[in-house]
């Protein structure tokens, strides 16, 4: 029969076994003390309401507090802390590279899609010179993007992920790739939409070829020039040596070297699109020796 | 041994795994003391089996005590980062899950005197007797499972990290101490604390209802 009280000879082994409870209620207790307790609930009623308590909240702490399976990105994190230098799997670049687009300047989005959607409308309105100015625009806007993408002016977090284990270079190159083909897309998009409404009679082809190689060599220039000044040099130089290129055309003799050197610089070719490779490959090379940003 | 079957990272924790999940990684290890030597030889695959084994627990474990799942995937992080450098000191004292838990607790305390808080991660040690059962327990028996997990949530952070090493975790009363690194009857008050707490939400919520 149960009672209310213990019993007055156990009043110290009924507090020692109501701490107990808990456990019990757990089963995590050893075997010893859970056959002491189970005898003790034969007679304590007091032990058994608090008993019946305890399990109530054994099993709510269970719905309420249950295993989670983690996201992927905490074992990519793991690895590349444990083996920096082993092999880096698409799955780990994928999550670099989504990881860095809240970094990048929300601004580089909307200017870089605003400015270059200027070739349709201009088209829309003008019905002509939506193809020009989209030639014109379309480079110098991309290497205004790629000024702000990278280093302690740009991002605040900059510290936090130098001291991380993935290499500095791995992400600019992420945010490098998402801008750059941020600006490809738009681009096309904006150009299709030229020739869509008739402005480009050389077709999409052509024209996308007429923006392409500059906006390659001036974002690899811009690139070049934020790593290694900042963003404000990084904007003014490519777009000085922009307004050169537009103003050489005018005034100097066509097959002069000046103006062949424009005209190369200014087309899609060998010689732009390898310097702009050979340039962006130096930088990467260089930047986990950069003082600013090392 | 030969515990190198596949590229250790290929392996996956298994969506909704938990602490007795099987491991689908077919090492050379049965036990959790074997991963963690395999891992002290630097062995990956050991090193992801032994994630897929415990990180849910774990990361549960730390939603509890932080608060939210953000930071509580980077403690997860930083604890089996911490573990894979610590695993040579892995005695085998204790289970792997207590080990893991404990480095996991070092990690939040870290963690907080970087973001410059001072205060005890874990709560206050506070003497909470158990006493006679009263209307609150009554309160707790009443109360359906629905409505104790929602006040379960409610509870303190550190109110909530000694209940889930009680009932979730299932350490015994010895772990808990060895994993919070305070006296077993520290453990025992808090819990009793916790308790406490719980059965007057709910008292409330019963006169607020009613």
């Amino acid at each position: 029969m149960m009672s209310n009280e213990p019993s007055p000879r156990q009043p110290d082994e009924h507090a020692r076994l109501r701490d107990l409870l808990a456990g019990y209620a757990a089963g995590t207790l050893p075997a010893r003390e859970r056959a002491t307790l189970t005898e003790h609930l034969n007679w304590c009623s007091d032990c058994v309401a608090r008993l019946a308590g305890w399990r109530a909240i054994a099993g709510g702490t269970r719905t309420a507090l249950p295993a989670v399976t983690p996201s992927r990105d905490v074992l990519d994190g793991i690895r590349l802390r444990v083996s920096p230098s082993a092999p880096i799997g698409p799955s780990v670049l994928l999550a670099l590279v989504r990881a860095q687009v809240p970094l990048v300047r929300p601004q580089i989005w909307s200017a870089s899609a605003l400015v270059l959607s200027l070739g349709v409308l201009v088209t829309l309105v003008n019905h002509r010179g939506g193809a020009a100015l989209m030639s014109l625009v379309a480079p110098i806007v991309a290497a205004a993007g790629i000024a702000f993408i990278y280093g302690p002016e740009n991002d605040p977090s900059l510290e936090l992920a130098l001291a991380t284990p993935t290499p500095a270079r791995l992400v600019l190159l992420a945010r490098l790739t998402i801008v750059v083909a941020f600006d490809l897309g738009v681009a096309i998009l904006a150009s299709g939409g030229v020739v869509a409404l008739g402005d480009a009679p050389d077709g999409l082809g052509q024209l996308i070829l007429q923006w392409l190689g500059p906006m390659l060599l001036l974002s690899a220039t811009s690139l070049w020039l934020s790593v290694a000044y900042g963003p404000l040099p990084a904007t003014f130089v490519p777009l000085t040596l922009w307004a050169a290129k537009v103003g050489i055309a005018g005034i100097v003799e066509p097959l002069s070297a000046a103006a062949t050197i424009a005209t190369t610089l200014s087309s899609t070719n060998a010689v732009t699109v390898g310097v702009a490779a050979l340039i962006a490959t130096a930088v990467l090379v260089q930047v986990p020796h950069n003082e600013r940003l090392a | 041994m030969t515990p190198l079957v596949q590229p250790a990272w290929l392996l996956d924790a298994p969506v909704g795994a938990t602490s007795a999940a099987p491991v689908d990684v077919d090492v050379d290890a049965d036990t959790d003391a074997d991963l963690v030597r395999l891992m002290a030889a630097r062995d990956e695959t050991a090193l992801a089996a032994l994630y897929a084994r415990h990180a849910p627990a774990l990361l549960g474990f730390l939603i509890a005590t932080t608060g939210n799942r953000a930071d509580a995937e980077e403690v997860l992080q930083d604890t089996f980062f911490a573990a894979w450098h610590s695993a040579a000191r892995f005695r085998g004292d204790s289970r792997v899950r207590t080990w893991l838990l404990a480095i996991a607790r070092r990690q939040i305390g870290a963690r907080r005197r970087r973001r410059g808080l001072t205060a005890a991660p874990l709560g206050p040690d506070d003497d909470w007797p158990d006493t006679a059962a009263g209307p609150e327990d009554v309160a707790l028996t009443r109360a359906g499972a629905v409505e104790v997990a929602a006040q379960v949530s409610r509870l303190s952070d550190y109110q909530k990290s000694i209940l889930s090493l009680a009932f979730v975790q299932e350490l015994s009363y010895h772990e808990m101490a060895k994993v919070l690194d305070i006296p077993i009857g520290t453990v025992k008050s808090r819990l009793n604390s916790a308790r406490r707490a719980l059965a007057t939400l709910l008292t409330r919520t019963g006169e607020q209802g009613g």
